[in-house]
């Protein structure tokens, strides 16, 4: 059909060109830091004068979600790369505007401490110890310092941050806890209406997600893995909506939703982790005798592509994983970076940031636009790749 | 395509079936990964004989290379 003819001919290319401005813009992002640290080493015996709009310069302290730094002046100067890390990453506490964040709950153990609790409001945006841990870059580490104390000047304690666990409810935690309930509330509902309708025509809610969930069986499950699919039908089903869900929600601004859940790493890691031990448990005879000695190739070969084909094994869900989290990441970047724009000219000039801003608010909506695209064709990629590879596990010997 | 023809299945109304180019979807990726694995082991094995020759790490990385080019050449040749 069309659809997928449009994604061939498309899709590919712009997939492609996002990733290429998503490693551009990371290697942007890390050389302004360097700048910024050459600027604070050899800036400290002169007058104070910020030129570059980086963070750590002079005494100011950065506000990651804001993206703001305060020079000498105490007049505030944006940070594009602050900003935009500070939007697609993790954060403790959930930034809603200006200087306003919900404080969420940190929950942390220790193997020499034990287990304690506290409210993510204690550490003042980063700003401030308590309870023995601070956060440094984003990140919670352990402290000597005295409950209260600024942080910037509390030094860590790496021997007991290496005995810490993080178990807290960040905002990606939380994003995916609303995701969560968000998919209770229209699969439970889709259900209901299934067992009170029967066979007859479906309507509302049940109308829009039915012919997903065929899609998903039909061309997903039922193409690739054959006539066993109905085992792999919960799992791909979940996994395809979990990441459209989230997909979705991340490119909704407000709160609760704009967390980048599935451009998150650790999340795509899990996603791909668990398609890897399915894979791994469902393995057959077959399947493992292709990968170990790959019958009809001769012994010499066999040497080579053995190890290839072992690497293969673990390669194939390494590359789900990046997958997914380089496109949505990539995205959250683009649009964060059109947003910066007006506040980059808006700092040379007044005038010249409201004009930027009626381009910035085009690309901007033509980039969400992508994104909503982008969003159903990884959560599409991501289920059929993984029901390739349960299909390759469980496929039986063809007899020519 | 020919795929897509030994599969009724899959090609049906003559539409391109997107396990034939998905599969091929992370072979760029795949034959770096290789490549670099043959090489930091030959490395890794040259750092524990300590040679003044690296041999080994030359030599796998050839082997490597010539690994992900004949994964490569299999995966898209396959039926």
């Amino acid at each position: 059909m069309r659809g997928v003819a449009l994604r061939k001919t498309v899709m590919k290319p712009l997939i492609r060109a996002t990733s290429l401005l998503f490693s551009v813009l990371f290697a942007g992002v890390s050389f302004a830091q360097h700048e910024g640290h050459d600027h604070a080493a050899s800036d400290t015996t002169h007058v104070h004068e910020v030129v570059i709009p980086t963070a750590d310069v002079h005494d100011g302290h950065p506000n990651e979600a804001t993206g703001e730094a305060h020079d000498a002046h105490g007049v505030a100067k944006f940070n594009p790369g602050e900003m935009i890390m500070g939007h697609v990453g993790d954060e403790h506490g959930w930034h809603l505007w200006g200087h306003t964040s919900l404080p969420l709950p940190i929950l942390v153990y220790n193997t020499q401490r034990g287990f304690s609790a506290f409210s993510s409001a204690h550490f003042d945006h980063g700003h401030k110890t308590h309870g023995g841990y601070m956060l440094h870059e984003g990140k919670l580490v352990a402290t000597d310092a005295a409950d209260g104390t600024d942080a910037h000047h509390a030094t860590e304690n790496e021997a007991l941050t290496k005995a810490t666990w993080d178990l807290s409810i960040t905002k990606n935690v939380l994003a995916m806890l609303v995701s969560v309930v968000l998919m209770l509330m229209i699969f439970l509902s889709v259900a209901a209406a299934y067992k009170k309708r029967g066979t007859s025509a479906p309507k509302g809610l049940q109308s829009f997600i039915e012919p997903i969930i065929l899609f998903v069986r039909d061309d997903v499950a039922k193409a690739n893995i054959g006539p066993k699919y109905e085992r792999f039908m919960p799992f791909l089903l979940t996994v395809f909506f979990f990441i459209l869900i989230n997909n979705l929600m991340g490119l909704i601004p407000i709160f609760p939703f704009g967390a980048n859940v599935s451009g998150s790493i650790s999340v795509t890691f899990t996603l791909a982790a668990i398609t890897f031990v399915l894979t791994l448990i469902n393995g057959n005879r077959h399947y493992w005798g292709h990968i170990l000695a790959m019958p009809g190739v001769p012994k010499p070969v066999l040497l080579i592509l053995t190890p290839v084909e072992i690497l293969g094994v673990f390669l194939r869900p390494a590359i789900l994983m990046i997958r997914l989290f380089a496109n949505i990441t990539a995205g959250h970047i683009i649009v964060l970076s059109f947003f910066s724009l007006i506040f980059i000219f808006g700092e040379i000039n007044a005038g010249l940031g409201w004009g930027v801003s009626i381009f910035s608010l085009v690309f901007t909506i033509f980039m969400s636009m992508m994104e909503l695209l982008v969003a159903f064709i990884q959560a599409f990629v991501f289920t059929f790749l993984s029901a390739m590879y349960l299909g390759s596990a469980i496929e039986e010997p063809h007899h020519h | 395509m020919d795929r897509s023809m030994t599969t009724p299945e899959k090609g049906r109304k003559g539409r391109l079936d997107p396990s034939t180019y998905m599969r091929l979807s992370g072979m760029g990726l795949t034959m770096m990964a290789v490549v670099l694995a043959f090489t930091f082991t030959g490395h890794w094995l040259d750092g524990l004989l300590g040679w003044r020759f690296p041999l080994f790490t030359i030599l796998l990385a050839l082997v490597g290379i010539a690994g992900a080019i004949i994964h490569l050449i299999r995966e898209t040749g396959r039926k």
